[in-house]
């Protein structure tokens, strides 16, 4: 079994490489979609609760809805390939960004938004300068969800067309060569381990000053 | 010169049942450190939020320097007014240099002014700039924080400065220091303040006049030896036993 795992990336190598680019790219492709969605989306509707309740159960009704049938629900639409896996992604990854953003405006502390208006900042300056940076920790941890979910689900990608590290898994079903079964499910998880690593010490990071 | 100037201003807000301000008319003269007392709900910090527009009043005219406040938008009325508040709000993502320098860069200083006036306050409330400059909020004790509050508030040099129980959150030695230094400021800047607190030792002796409220009525507006003396009423009267009982008859 290793030998036929060695075997492969000594032949394989670059059609490695590129179900592996693949996978990244239709994942960052999905999520930052949903960003372009869920961000303004979640801003603009944060202050009404009704409009809040609205917008996250509207979305958390698509996501119920398996990715495997919203994938195939969209073959007739918009046929095989990167756009009806991308949008099956997309739809994975809002709620989490949607709700986190909702909820970090929420929970904005009102005695620094009552310190940014005393002070004279216009509501683009308290915008940009206090209240966004205060919802980001929160935001970003629904990001992080999102592209978790995003790399795990995007192995369905490949069953439609649009390729990834799902080929291999695919193939090694459909071949029944667990080798590949291995190297595909294994790099989906390293995947996915590097890239919630990878997020971690960037919270760490922007959410330095929450120290003492 | 009136610095601040409330004519017949009244306020009432949903859910309560007497007005917040009920007809209030009173003047401040420029220099003046004006304390204003009550309890909870008894309409003082309703009354400094109106000077700086966080509150509009139902009724009623407040000028600033003789120039009614509804005749300047909100925002560019705000920044000339320090205000400084019991929750302190420094944003926690920025360094304490960022946050002294919130105002100075809205109204767009050059950099070096910026961090010559910085370390100008700093030193003003008693920090050492070098060693809190590039420090987080979170990593200051209550009192320290609220002194980056104060040179907040303090450094574009407002005319009149508004703190709403700046020191209610802060132990009680941290507190009298901080009420000497902030005297302290006063009598060199001859800037006006109007300090809202419910401590009345902490309202005669920092005010040099001192408004007492009750129900959004002002009962008293006298320097303090004057109501010491001359307590107005009742009400007023009964403040001064309160504070003479916990065994402070100085002020």
């Amino acid at each position: 079994m290793l030998e036929e795992i060695v075997e492969y990336f000594q032949k394989n190598g670059g059609e490695y490489l590129g179900l592996l680019w693949g996978h990244i790219s239709i994942s960052v492709i999905s999520v930052t979609v949903a960003l372009i969605i869920a961000v303004p989306l979640g801003i603009l509707v944060y202050r009404s609760k009704v409009a809040s309740v609205i917008a996250e159960r509207g979305f958390g009704l698509l996501r119920i809805v398996p990715s495997l049938a919203v994938l195939i629900i969209l073959i007739p639409i918009m046929g095989t390939g990167v756009l009806p896996s991308v949008t099956a992604l997309t739809i994975l990854a809002v709620p989490p960004i949607l709700i986190n953003t909702i909820q970090a405006f929420r929970g904005l502390p009102p005695e620094m938004l009552e310190a940014a208006d005393g002070m004279g900042m216009s509501r683009m300056q308290s915008f940009f300068k206090v209240k966004l940076p205060l919802a980001f920790p929160l935001m970003f941890a629904g990001i992080r969800t999102a592209v978790i979910e995003v790399i795990a689900s995007a192995t369905l990608a490949s069953y439609i067309g649009a390729g990834g590290l799902g080929d291999l898994i695919f193939t090694g079903l459909s071949l029944l060569r667990y080798s590949l079964l291995i190297i595909g499910g294994g790099s989906v998880a390293l995947l996915s381990l590097t890239a919630g690593l990878l997020l971690d010490s960037v919270y760490k990071h922007i959410t330095r000053y929450q120290r003492a | 010169m009136t610095a601040v100037e409330f004519k017949n201003v009244r306020k009432q807000f949903k859910n309560s049942a007497y007005p917040a301000l009920d007809d209030v008319s009173f003047g401040v003269e420029e220099g003046e450190f004006v304390t204003i007392l009550g309890s909870s709900g008894c309409g003082k910090t309703t009354m400094i939020k109106m000077i700086n527009r966080l509150y509009e009043p139902d009724s009623g005219e407040i000028f600033l320097f003789g120039k009614n406040i509804r005749d300047e938008n909100a925002v560019m009325l705000r920044r000339k007014i320090g205000y400084v508040i019991q929750q302190i709000g420094l944003f926690p993502h920025m360094t304490i240099a960022a946050n002294i320098a919130t105002i100075p860069k809205i109204l767009k200083w050059d950099k070096k002014r910026i961090d010559a006036e910085t370390d100008r306050m700093l030193r003003l409330v008693q920090l050492e700039p070098e060693e809190f400059k590039k420090r987080y909020p979170a990593q200051l004790s209550g009192g320290q924080q609220q002194r980056i509050g104060l040179a907040r508030a303090l450094i574009a040099d407002p005319r009149v400065l508004l703190l709403d129980e700046p020191f209610g959150a802060i132990d009680a030695i941290n507190r009298e220091i901080l009420q000497n230094e902030l005297k302290a400021i006063h009598q060199k800047s001859k800037r006006t303040y109007l300090f809202v607190t419910h401590d009345i030792r902490e309202a005669l002796k920092l005010g040099t006049k001192v408004i007492i409220m009750n129900e959004g009525k002002i009962l008293q507006y006298a320097p303090p030896e004057e109501i010491i003396d001359a307590p107005a009423n009742e009400f007023v009267a009964n403040l001064l036993k309160t504070a003479e009982l916990k065994g402070s008859a100085q002020a």
